[in-house]
């Protein structure tokens, strides 16, 4: 407040000395005051608009930001590190962690990333559950950033209509997997064990039920005009700058380029589903928030399909180099116990070499890159974190905006602290 | 068909750069090129203006890798490793180089933004800094941190870690027990 104070008292005495000498006043006085105008503020690294520990220290000139500088990194916990030590399978529960919205797909990204390397066939009925699950959790995690979204310009009710949806979605995946939050769902060589008997039923009950409160969602938010004037026009990048920036996944298809992995390099069993891809065409937030309003459906038409056409069969591997034998065989057939004891201790083993392979997440294209030198431990992992990437233009997204259109901003871009970090 | 595409981009490479590229090799999952960690721009942009008829504007992923205790010999102790992306096609490439702790590669950030944060984190996790970024400062670790966590000698946990950080704290004398550090 003195600053204030004594800044009026010169704007005082400069006034008075201007009409007795009636001189144009010094120019750099002027920028020297636009420049003590500005505002440091901390956005993060605890702000309820900055979803997890996101810290972002932006500059002001009154409501205009002029400049942000992002830190990042206080979320990490090192899971490239413990890969190094921890074998394939038991890597699967740090990816629980990552995007921890929609740890489902992780988990996936990482199993078929290590089945590609090891050039395991899963068998079919492995590849249903496995896609029925995934999509139902890319469903769970638009859901929640769409809802936030909502929620973070004002809007709760689609917010909770939305987690109610989530909520059965959770109900479902913790039949499978007996877990809500960090699944670990699916081991190398197909699925820990199979689908429960009521799952058909509920994912039917799903797909049938969640069309009417997707379009009550849509009509309460979608064509609000507050919301529209929120979201239009703000946190443009376009396609040019956001494949140089390295976006991929909804974030990239709103600028208008129809890019997905499912699509490109199809894996699991995609190629067997008709979907479509839906693409924004300016790169706004409010073209992200309608990409994944409609990748919402599509990912529904994929579990209808999915789900209709579960085969019958194995829901793993039948080699016990890669998949544990049954229990009952450890405890009486010699041979089993063998090989479970083999593979708890000394794992599976992929070749040595390298490998990449990426997935589509919710987020964006999760890469896994693998070094393994034959042992039971990766040499080295490294992740390629889809927000990692798209969190990196937040200075090219948030200059020049508003206060309240970085909060927009940010929550369509659907950065996830524990998936940016790793 | 497979094969073209390969080599076309392969023979680009090749003709832009002459010796910077070391050997061209097809891996399981996509061709990776190995180079002379010098040369990365020019391979940059031969693979992003679509000199081969492939265009890779995507700069996917830069990582590194550590080969000190790894079992087979490699050139230099260390590997730095970048993936393109060609979206229209959905064809992915890898770029590979060998170096020694001291090198410095150049900086991708003028033709891919995208390896700003990606050599950063490098920096952080294998202490290789690439010349010409224009930030190159720790991302994940805390600005003041020492160290390098992903390369190879840094241990894992215990008193050998411990040692690491409380080093100068014990005077270097070797630490005996878990107390001696609480103590501290």
């Amino acid at each position: 407040m003195t600053r204030r104070s004594d800044r009026e008292r010169l704007r005082r005495q400069q006034a008075t000395v201007l009409e007795w000498e009636s001189v144009p006043p010094p120019l750099d006085l002027y920028q020297e005051e636009a420049q003590e105008d500005r505002i440091v503020l901390n956005l993060g690294p605890y702000h309820p608009t900055m979803h997890g520990v996101l810290h972002n220290i932006v500059t002001l000139e009154g409501e205009k930001i002029v400049d942000v500088e992002p830190h990042i990194g206080y979320l990490h916990r090192a899971f490239e590190k413990l890969g190094e030590v921890y074998s394939y399978n038991q890597f699967l529960n740090c990816t629980d962690r990552m995007n921890y919205v929609s740890a489902p797909m992780n988990n996936i990204g990482w199993l078929v990333a290590v089945e590609a390397m090891m050039g395991l066939e899963v068998p079919k009925r492995a590849q249903y559950v496995r896609t029925i699950i995934v999509e139902l959790s890319r469903i769970m995690d638009h859901l929640v950033s769409m809802g936030i979204l909502g929620v973070d310009l004002g809007a709760f009710t689609g917010f909770l209509w939305f987690f109610e949806e989530r909520e059965k979605l959770y109900q479902i995946i913790e039949k499978q997997t007996g877990a809500r939050l960090t699944t670990t769902f699916g081991r190398i060589g197909g699925l820990r064990c199979d689908v429960p008997k009521d799952f058909v039923d509920d994912v039917r009950n799903f797909v049938r039920t969640f069309p009417g409160i997707f379009k009550d969602f849509d009509d309460v938010l979608t064509r609000n005009r507050i919301f529209m004037d929120r979201t239009q026009g703000v946190g443009v990048i376009d396609a040019e700058k956001a494949l140089s920036y390295g976006f991929t996944g909804p974030n990239l298809r709103a600028t208008g380029v129809g890019y997905d992995v499912r699509k490109s390099r199809p894996y699991m069993c995609y190629e067997e589903f008709e979907f479509d891809i839906p693409v924004g065409d300016r790169g706004d937030c409010w073209d992200r928030y309608t990409v994944r309003l409609r990748e919402m459906l599509q990912s529904l038409r994929i579990v209808d399909q999915a789900v209709e056409n579960i085969p019958e069969g194995p829901y793993r591997i039948e080699d016990p180099k890669v998949s544990l034998p049954e229990k009952k065989d450890v405890y009486t057939k010699m041979e089993s116990m063998i090989h479970h004891f083999k593979l708890i201790m000394h794992g599976v083993r992929p070749p040595a070499g390298e490998f990449f392979f990426s997935t589509e997440a919710a987020n964006g294209e999760l890469g896994f890159f693998i070094v393994s030198d034959g042992g039971m431990n990766p040499y080295r992992v490294h992740v390629r974190r889809p927000c990692f990437y798209c969190y990196s233009a937040i200075r090219e997204l948030l200059v020049g905006g508003t206060i309240s259109d970085a909060v927009a901003t940010v929550s369509s871009l659907n950065i996830i602290a524990g998936e940016l970090d790793c | 068909m497979k094969e073209t595409w390969q080599e076309a981009v392969s023979d680009a490479v090749r003709s832009r750069t002459g010796d910077g590229l070391i050997e061209a090799v097809s891996g399981p999952e996509m061709p990776v090129l190995i180079i002379e960690a010098g040369a990365i721009m020019d391979v940059a942009q031969v693979l992003r203006d679509a000199a081969s008829g492939v265009e890779f504007r995507v700069l996917l992923d830069i990582t590194a890798v550590d080969y000190l205790k790894y079992p087979d010999s490699h050139p230099q102790r260390f590997a730095v490793v970048w993936h393109f992306l060609d979206p229209e096609s959905g064809r992915q490439i890898r770029v590979k180089a060998f170096l020694s702790g001291g090198e410095s590669p150049p900086s991708l950030t003028s033709l891919y933004p995208a390896a700003n944060w990606a050599e950063r984190e490098v920096f952080d996790m294998m202490g290789i800094s690439f010349s010409g970024h224009p930030n190159m400062v720790r991302i994940l670790m805390p600005y003041d941190y020492e160290g390098n966590p992903q390369r190879k000698d840094f241990p894992l946990e215990g008193p050998e870690r411990a040692k690491q950080i409380h080093g100068e704290l014990l005077g270097n004398k070797a630490l005996t027990s878990w107390k001696e550090l609480h103590d501290l």
